[in-house]
């Protein structure tokens, strides 16, 4: 087998991302509607409508979801309000909408019971807001409390006062030059 | 730095002591410090600086694997579908510093148990973006393209708090 | 003289495209399916692109292929990534205050304090004072060793008491990457004997 050469690929990548067109990628920061859970946490979900069709294959899952599990999740969710709408000849869908206006939309033909049991659960954990590629993991309102860094922070107020032409800002070593050693000798 | 003891193996310094220079690496006289003198100090002042009702703390906390750095009102994105329900009030157990606008608390490793706390919100339960997991091999047919959205858990840290007994 | 009718069955004029002695039956059709969906999920991701990478399909299936491996390396690299330039970040922040990284680090670990890069990176930038006192610490401890260190700034200095039980063992490391090649990478290694499967 061919060996395989270790390269370090933290280089090489920022001169293919370069070439390459992310256009249709959003990112954005981790963003949770209305400052949700600060001093109380709501329910993000308002209303969820099912809509489907009595008789067509399409909707049997969404027929057998209705029938044995909606009316337990329905209970458990008391802030939630949920409408069934049998309507004839249609595919059948999911609708959420969210506490900021955003509406999730999905359409469950041909779909199984269990698949349509989890995505409904995953439609009611989540909040409004879409789903973007995260800038970072972590987002706070006051991200420092002692005053973030700045380049004056440790800046020593005695660089003020220096008479030029004299050295401002001087590399400190530890290891005494040769000069030094024979300037404290005398 | 001061440790109390058995008690606490947490490291505490404070920034508003008197500001006189370490010694250097050339020898300096030596200086007789009366240590529990200087311990009281430190924790009067951190005592002083909690008892401000004003105050915000920020904590390290380790979470999932991984530490982070939290203060009020952060927000957290967790990998995984934890076995939380969203609404859940949770404390954070594992905080390994405390610290606020003068002073911080390092833990050896994690601090006491009632020495700080930091309490969080369930607030959301989604999936990640989804991300391509590739597989292509050159002249070859095999091509596996396969999207995961991983889910995530979303958390809300309340509040950072530090006790004053045990700081 | 015998007259042979010949009957033939002729089938209607139907207008199909008969293939002779075919497997495929003319009246039912395989269905295919339309291609405009494979051309929309793939113009999802190269209609950002330029000229014939844009407009032809072919061109937009090479492009799909680089974008995906390109994703994928991406990924994979994040976590790297983010270790690397924290790593970078303590390194510049400890220069600042005229301390080397691996001293530091050393100080920190036998102290048992367990504070990851990335979240001394976040000290550093966002809690400037807190990070200075772990480093006025770590110089403190350094010249109790004896080594070689820079004094702080005196207008900076923190006053640091430290008692001295504070350095202890390390704690163990959950992956130790041992230093250098290995000894003899051009022998191969010898066959396993069956005792040892």
């Amino acid at each position: 087998m061919p060996s395989l050469p270790r390269v370090d690929r933290i280089k090489p990548i920022f001169t293919s991302a370069k070439a390459l067109n992310y256009g249709w990628r959003f990112t954005d920061y981790l963003k949770i509607p209305a400052f949700n859970g600060v001093s109380r946490y709501i329910p993000q979900v308002h209303r969820i409508t099912i809509r489907f069709c009595k008789q067509s294959e399409s909707s049997t899952g969404v027929r057998n979801f209705v029938e044995s599990h909606l009316w337990r999740i329905g209970e458990s969710n008391p802030s939630v309000v949920i409408y069934t709408q049998p309507v004839r000849n249609s595919i059948p869908t999911i609708r959420a909408e969210y506490g900021n206006g955003k509406v999730i939309q999905y359409n469950a033909k041909n779909m199984s019971e269990k698949e349509i049991h989890k995505d409904f659960v995953q439609m009611l954990s989540r909040g409004g807001n879409p789903v973007v590629k995260l800038e970072s993991r972590q987002n706070s309102i006051t991200p420092s409390v002692q005053g973030s860094w700045t380049p004056i922070t440790w800046l020593p107020t005695s660089s003020n006062v220096v008479p030029l032409p004299q050295k401002i800002a001087v590399v400190k070593k530890t290891e005494v030059s040769a000069t030094e050693y024979f300037s404290e000798k005398t | 730095m001061l440790a109390r003891g058995r008690f606490l193996n947490s490291l505490r310094l404070t920034a508003s002591c008197s500001r006189t220079s370490t010694s250097s690496s050339k020898a300096s006289p030596a200086v007789v410090v009366d240590t529990a003198k200087k311990t009281t100090e430190v924790f009067d002042q951190i005592a002083e600086n909690l008892s401000d009702p004003r105050q915000k703390l920020f904590a390290v906390v380790y979470v999932n694997g991984r530490q982070w750095k939290v203060t009020d009102g952060d927000l957290i994105s967790l990998e995984g579908n934890l076995p939380l329900a969203i609404g859940d009030e949770i404390n954070l157990e594992k905080v390994l510093m405390v610290g606020g606008a003068n002073f911080s608390i390092f833990g050896r490793p994690l601090l006491a148990e009632k020495a700080a706390k930091v309490e969080a919100v369930v607030v959301e339960k989604s999936t990640k973006c989804p991300e391509i997991d590739y597989t292509h091999y050159n002249h070859n047919q095999t091509k596996i393209v396969n999207w995961r959205s991983e889910e995530t858990t979303v958390l809300r840290i309340r509040r950072v708090s530090a006790n004053q007994e045990f700081a | 003289m015998c007259i042979l009718q010949i009957s033939m069955k002729t089938s209607t004029t139907m207008l199909l495209r008969r293939i002779v002695n075919s497997n495929y039956n003319p009246f039912h059709v395989i269905p295919k399916p339309d291609v405009w969906l494979n051309r929309e999920r793939l113009h999802r991701f190269t209609a950002w692109q330029y000229a014939s990478e844009r407009t032809t399909v072919k061109g937009a299936n090479r492009k799909l292929d680089k974008i995906f491996h390109y994703l994928d390396m991406q990924r994979l690299d994040e976590p790297k990534l983010e270790k690397h330039y924290a790593e970078e970040r303590v390194t510049t922040a400890l220069a600042e205050h005229d301390m080397q990284y691996p001293q530091f680090k050393a100080i920190l670990a036998r102290s048992h304090i367990l504070l990851d890069n990335i979240v001394l990176s976040q000290l550093a930038i966002y809690e400037p004072r807190s990070f200075r006192s772990l480093v006025s610490y770590a110089k403190e401890m350094a010249r109790q060793e004896g080594k070689p260190v820079i004094p702080d700034d005196p207008e900076f200095a923190y006053e640091v008491h430290v008692d001295s039980n504070v350095l202890e063992t390390p704690f163990p490391q959950s992956r130790v990457y041992p230093r250098g090649a290995t000894e003899n990478h051009t022998r191969k290694p010898r066959k396993l004997r069956p005792e040892e499967f």
